[in-house]
């Protein structure tokens, strides 16, 4: 089996390349070989990583984030366009990202992520803690990746296309809702159904 | 020094060959040296809307591949003294051009010309990433239609990768009309999402089908809308503050008297 799985260091983080035509299967193999032959690459901890190449199913990038955590290698970030430093702040286990989500960007967390901005359709956040979008929330967010079913999403203006917490997945429904509340919106899990409720009621 | 602008939008069919043809062309009319390249090679147009395919001899490949000069290859405008075109190879495809040589190029015509304005293929592979690979600012084109309007944002986040920040829109194909009925997405509705800053407004006009096809850009002749619009974007492009275009509806008899009764327009 020939080992196409590329590392590039770059100075905001590491790139790893793989390709599109592997199964998931082959692929964690060959990641797991990379890891293997490469070890100085990823030394150090809570790693900023950016997966290109290949068009992830749902769920797969987290299977590689798992697989190189069991490896004893912590990979904080994902990234699918690596940001600029003033874009994206940390502290303690939040990430605080100042720029807009757009069609085809991807961000993982391990932790809580708030936005300050929009995540457009097509764009995609995931963390393993709670998602807060100072702004609207067009494209889809999965929160508590981990299987946390006490995660929340919330957003200023709440207009997904997906939701997800812990292993449950909502979409938004087919019709228009008409009946949209203008005023800011969480979701989360009662009775193991995806909830969105106003915002307010909670106090 | 020149500045290199590179128009795309993801989405093919939304008027980028168009735009660029009327830009270069506009920005020409106003005594600047503008060169217009056509980077969608295997598939070129750029000849065609600018009334110049005759005219082809040498096209980018040749150069970028040096079986000729820049010189050469480049084809005077025929009304137009400062306007020049580079064209695309028909017979080649996207492949035949790497980022690196098209950046040298750039770099070569910035020393002669005011403005290179490259026309970029259609989607997001190698020829996209050619086209932008030299450019210093970029121009996204989309039309009010959701799908465009998805390509164009996620061309934005592609552009924020390649260190192009801050790219300017183009709403291209506006029907008042149908934006008035509410059945097409507006200036607003198209900002809200991709929030980049307005270069201009485009109406959908019949002139652009009949000037393409004559070969001479929409932006010469005095009295089309859609020439209006892009010769107010060319002088914005310059710096120059124009306000956008006003598009309003022409009301039949018909409407009038609707209108006055207080009917509802079907």
């Amino acid at each position: 089996m020939e080992n196409d799985i590329v590392i590039k260091g770059k100075k905001e983080g590491l790139e790893i390349i793989l390709n599109d035509k592997d199964s998931i299967d082959v692929l964690c193999e060959k990641f797991k070989n990379t890891i293997n032959t490469s070890r100085s690459f990823f030394a150090q901890n809570n790693m900023f990583v950016t997966f290109t190449g290949r068009n992830f199913k749902p769920g797969e990038k987290k299977i590689l984030i798992d697989l190189a955590e069991k490896m004893g290698f912590n990979i904080k970030y994902s990234y699918n366009v690596l940001p600029d430093n003033e874009e994206i702040f940390e502290n303690n286990d939040t990430c605080f990202v100042r720029k807009i989500i757009r069609s085809g960007q991807s961000l993982y967390y391990k932790g809580n992520i708030v936005i300050v901005g929009d995540v457009n359709p097509g764009g995609e956040i995931s963390a393993t803690g709670n998602i807060v979008v100072l702004g609207t929330l067009k494209g889809s967010a999965y929160a508590g990746v981990d299987n946390d079913y006490n995660a929340f999403i919330a957003a200023t203006t709440l207009e997904p296309l997906q939701l997800g917490i812990g292993d449950l997945i909502s979409y938004a429904p087919d019709t228009d809702p008409k009946t949209k509340l203008n005023m800011p919106e969480i979701a989360l899990i009662r009775d193991k159904m995806i909830v969105i409720e106003p915002y307010k009621t909670l106090f | 020094m020149g500045e290199v602008i590179v128009i795309t939008s993801g989405k093919g069919g939304v008027g980028k060959t168009t735009t660029s043809a009327n830009l270069g062309t506009g920005l020409a009319m106003m005594g600047y040296k503008v060169v217009l390249i056509d980077a969608d090679i295997g598939l070129r147009n750029l000849d065609l809307l600018m009334g110049l395919e005759n005219r082809i001899v040498y096209d980018i490949v040749d150069v970028v591949d040096g079986f000729c000069r820049v010189k050469q290859a480049l084809i005077k405008d025929k009304r137009y003294d400062t306007l020049y075109l580079l064209p695309a190879a028909q017979t080649k495809d996207k492949d035949a051009v790497t980022a690196e040589q098209m950046k040298k190029l750039c770099e070569e015509l910035k020393e002669e010309f005011d403005y290179i304005v490259v026309d970029s293929p259609a989607g997001i592979e190698q020829g996209f990433k050619n086209a932008i690979a030299g450019a210093d600012r970029a121009i996204i084109v989309t039309t009010p239609e959701v799908s465009a309007v998805r390509d164009a944002d996620r061309i934005i986040g592609l552009l924020e990768a390649n260190e192009l920040k801050n790219p300017k829109l183009i709403l291209n194909r506006i029907r008042q009309d149908m934006v008035n009925r509410g059945d097409m997405l507006n200036l607003d509705d198209v900002q809200e999402i991709l929030a980049i800053d307005i270069l201009g407004i485009v109406p959908d006009d019949e002139n652009i089908v009949i000037s393409t096809n004559k070969g001479e850009p929409a932006v010469i002749e005095g009295t089309s809308l859609a020439g209006k619009a892009y010769r107010n974007i060319a002088n914005r492009i310059t710096g120059k503050e124009v306000p956008l275009l006003e598009l309003t509806v022409t009301e039949t008899f018909g409407d009038k008297l609707r209108k006055f009764f207080g009917l509802k327009k079907k």
